[in-house]
Formats: C-alpha cells, structure tokens, sequence
C-alpha cells in the first residue's frame, strides 16, 4: 500500500499542475477545481486498472475527462466564466460581448460531453490541450490514422449539434 | 438554416485552451488532493485491522463476482471457439442492415433455467440476466469496457476488455463471421424445410464445419431468422426471440454510474492473454477459493453463468479484503480466456469431480496444443506435463 501510495503522490507532484489546469479549462470554474482534483486523485486510488497501466499519466488524463464531464452533466445548467482569465470576446469586448463569448464556450463543451467517450477524449486532447495525432494516439493506444478519423467525426458530430443549436 | 462553421468550433475550442489556472489556487488544491490521499490511505489501513467484519456488510462483493461471470458469458456468446459454422449466410441477410437487435440467450440444454437478455445498440449491449435481476450490465465494445450497475445495492463497478479483437458493431461481427464461414472448405449448408416451435412453423437450416453445427429457424414470409442455436464440442448456445432495428431509448445505453453510486473500477480482462498459466491459476481459484479445496464438479459455460452467488459465498468464506475479491475475480475471469478462446488442437477435457486441490495423482485437465505432438495434462496439484497420446487419462 506505502508504495502505491508513493506512486500516486508522485503523479499529483509530477502531474498534478497540468491535470488542474485541464480541469479548469473543461469547467471554466476555478473555485469546483479542487473538489475535482481531490475525487480523480480518490479515484485513481481506488482503480485496480491503475496499478496495471504502462502510462499513469495517460490513465490520470483520461479519468480526469471522463470526471468532468459526468461534472458538467451534473451542473445541466451554464457555468459562470472565470473572472479576468479569458481574453475579450474578439468582436464584442463589452460585458455583453463576454457573457456571448461565456455562452459559446459552454454550448461547445456541452455538446462534446454528448459525444462518444472516445470521441470526446481525443476533441480534448487535439483542441483543447493541442496535442499532436502521434501523442493522442498513443495515450489512447490507438493508430494516428484512426484518432484522426474519429476527430473527423466527431467535429462534423459538433458542427451539426451547434448548427441545430443556432435554429 | 446557418451552417456551424468548423473554424468557429476551433475558436471556441482555442480560447477554452487559453485558459490558465492562478497558481495560488493550483497549489492550495495539489495541498488538499494530497491531504486527501494521505486521509483515505490511513483510513483504508485501519479498515484492513478488522476486514472480516467489513466484509460480511460490503456491498461490492456480489457486483465484483458478477463482473467476472458476465465477462465469461460475454467471451462465450461473442467469440465462439474455433469458428462457428452458420448456414443463416441464406436468411440473415435483412439482419446486415439492421442497427439495433433484441435476443435472449440460453446457455446449455433447453432446460437451463439462466437466460439472458440482450438489447443491441451499435457497439453497445445491454444486458440483463436472470439470476441478477437487480443488476443491469451495459457492455461499450468500442471502449472496451463493461459497466454493471447494481440498482439494489446502488453500485457501479467498470471491466475492462483489453486486447479484444475490433468489436466496434455487433451487426459488422455477424458479416465478418458470414464471410470467414464462407471461405472454410469444410462449409455446408443443409436445407432442413419446414419445422414447427409452438406450433409455429418455421424453415430450418443447418450449417456446419468439422467441429461446429449452426441450427437457423427463419420465419418462411420474413427469411428473417427467430432462433440460432450454436453447437461446439464445448459448448450450446441458444438465441431466441430475435428482433432487429427495435426502437430503444440511447440513455439505457449509458456507461455513466448513475448519480449517488458507489463506484469501483475492478481493472480488465486482457483477452489477448490466454495461457495455460492463467488458466491453471483460475482452477486454484476455483478450489482453493469458490468450491472450498475441491475442483468444481463442470467448468463450462452453463455452469459457470449459474455460479453466482457460490463465488459471492466462497470469497467471503476466505475472508478477502473488498479490493483483494476484485483482484480475484478478475484473475478467475482471465483465465477462463484460455477455454473460450481455445486455441489447441480439437478439444479440452476436464475431469476434476470429485478430485481435491494437491491430488497429484489426478489428472484434471489435458488439452493438445496446436502442432504439438504431446499433450498437456493439469493434475490436482496444478503442475502440467507433457504426456504422449497413448498414456493419456482414459
């Protein structure tokens, strides 16, 4: 147990700031970070996959998305945007044109949390943390081909749910 | 209506990733998540002091049990062993376009009073079983994972399936087994003509190889198939009340733990492993664990499905820690890969009733391996040896 505990402590020092960061930008809200940090961290301590995973970082992430966005259906209703964190709208720099901005955000992010698990796992990972096919591919242990074809898929899966949104 | 541009979403997407946590907040949470570990270890320490009695009031221990039955039925009905033969190549056809299916499924003779159900959808199955009707299973062949939520006990515990061969769709499974069966020299189909099921009158096809035997009934208007029986020499397989492209609600479908659900990730079944080692270590299981030092009576599938709440009573009889009983059913589950996904020569013979665990003079399991000359033989103390044909266990 002291090594398993040894182990994961090391992965929250070594990883732990860029995990935080990817739950702050799927929650666009700072003060629900922690909570999430705490239960994905209690989380990995209760996963008998853990202990058998090549990469634990790749694991962490994943668990990191798929908690999140069971977060986000949770909320069900649009989050505040994070004060001061978030460049100006481009077009609209008043508060009104930063409340559209914080709305668009969260249509985006809610209509990936209903896409398949893997199809949201790689939007994340391609748009929102800008890694590269080759690094996705292998932090899902898929071929870059077929994590690009999902991507594919799933941006014309966004396209069309937004598009419907718009009407 | 406006068209969502593709350059907008990656907008969105691009500032979501501009984002930048206030260090002052980063490091008071990495402080907490850590207060948080070192809180939960100490607690689960003390716990482990008096395990028995935790043990007895878990709620975990049925559901971890169950995992590891479901995934022995999943690697049953989803890979028969050595390529079953199927004539419906003639009838099945309206199925191949067919997006969702319904079926229940009996393992072993008519009789058997376990049955499952089926609904498919995609790559996703849900899945309910007779001796656990408050448990629903909802199977992800495309993430490879099993989700079994208990209603009654409110638990969710998640399988993985790893090292399982692309399984995205149900529907493009059954193609890629038509076209396999199709290309085997041995391939026969014969024309059985009309036969009745509750007085119902149906057309009957029976297809086969060497070793396997498919029974179709199709409905004469429809040539839509309503039972599939499969036959290996280890194995009978029954598929009833076949329905395809029924409308079902997605949400059943969900590999979400409901709201408010203990969950338990109990790891993966890696399926590209089926050695003669993991097995032999299922059979310790099984003795030293399940059947209280004694082999069990039948290893196959219809009894294992049954075996439920033998397995639930056997771990808690060896006083197992919550996460201890996880580990040992999926190892159990692991090495029942090994007879599912037979790969020797012909087939596997098991003889272990009756016959205690550290019996070193009773041969409980012999098998050919694929172009050995010899055979191996598992005996009661769990070593294998290499045996000639003629000094095989009659």
């Amino acid at each position: 147990m002291r090594e398993r505990q040894k182990q994961i402590l090391q992965l929250l020092d070594t990883s732990g700031p860029r995990l935080h960061r990817l739950l702050g930008r799927l929650t666009r809200r700072e003060d629900v970070i922690g909570d999430l940090l705490q239960e994905l961290f209690l989380r990995l301590w209760n996963s008998r996959a853990f202990d058998k995973v090549e990469d634990p970082f790749a694991y962490a992430y994943r668990t990191a998305i798929n908690l999140v966005f069971e977060w986000r259906r949770r909320q069900q209703i649009a989050c505040q945007p994070v004060e001061g964190k978030y460049p100006a709208a481009r077009d609209n720099p008043s508060t009104l044109g930063k409340m559209i901005q914080a709305e668009e955000l969260e249509q985006v992010l809610d209509a990936t949390s209903r896409l398949s698990e893997l199809a949201r796992d790689v939007v994340v990972m391609r748009y929102i943390e800008q890694d590269s096919y080759e690094e996705i591919a292998e932090r899902l242990g898929k071929k870059p081909q077929h994590v690009r074809s999902v991507c594919a898929k799933a941006m014309a899966q966004l396209r069309e749910a937004l598009t419907r949104e718009k009407v | 209506m406006s068209e969502m541009d593709e350059r907008e979403i990656e907008r969105r997407f691009e500032v979501i990733s501009q984002f930048e946590p206030n260090p002052e907040i980063t490091a008071r949470d990495l402080k907490r998540a850590r207060e948080g570990l070192i809180e939960q270890t100490t607690e689960q320490q003390a716990k482990q002091q008096n395990i028995w009695r935790i043990i007895m009031k878990t709620k975990t221990l049925k559901v971890a049990a169950a995992a590891a039955i479901i995934i022995a039925v999943l690697v049953g009905i989803y890979e028969i062993p050595g390529s079953p033969s199927v004539a419906w190549a003639d009838v099945i056809q309206p199925i191949l376009s067919a997006r969702t299916a319904s079926l229940d499924i009996r393992i072993g003779s008519q009789g058997s009073d376990f049955l499952i159900h089926d609904d498919v959808m995609g790559s996703r199955i849900r899945r309910t079983v007779s001796n656990m009707e408050s448990a629903n299973i909802v199977i992800d062949f495309e993430q490879q994972r099993v989700l079994t939520i208990d209603h009654a006990k409110k638990t969710a515990v998640y399988v993985g399936l790893s090292g399982l061969p692309d399984l995205r769709n149900y529907v493009e499974r059954l193609r890629d087994m038509i076209a396999r069966l199709q290309d085997k020299p041995d391939f026969q189909v014969e024309n059985q003509g009309l036969q009745k099921i509750e007085g119902k009158e149906f057309l009957v096809f029976v297809a086969g190889g060497d070793n396997d035997k498919v029974t179709v009934w199709a409905d004469p208007k429809t040539a839509l198939p309503v039972r599939i029986e499969q036959k290996s020499p280890n194995m009978l397989i029954t598929c009833d009340n076949l329905q395809f492209d029924v409308a079902f609600d997605e949400s059943l479908f969900s590999m979400e733990a409901p709201d408010g659900y203990m969950v338990q990730d109990a790891g993966a079944i890696d399926f590209s492993e089926s050695s003669e080692t993991a097995f032999i270590e299922t059979l310790r299981i099984w003795a030293q664990i399940i059947e209280d030092g004694q082999f069990p009576d039948s290893i196959n599938l219809e009894d294992i499905v049954k075996m439920g709440p033998k397995f639930a009573q056997g771990m808690k009889r060896a006083g197992l820690t919550e996460q201890q009983m996880a580990e040992v059913a999926m190892r159990w589950g692991q090495g029942l890969v090994f007879i599912r996904f037979f790969k020797g020569q012909g087939q596997w013979h098991y003889a272990g009733k009756g016959v205690k665990l550290g019996d070193g003079e009773a041969p409980i399991f012999w098998y050919q391996p694929q172009g050995s000359k010899t055979w191996r033989v598992i005996y009661g103390d769990l070593r294998a040896e290499d045996v000639s044909p003629e000094n095989l266990p009659q």
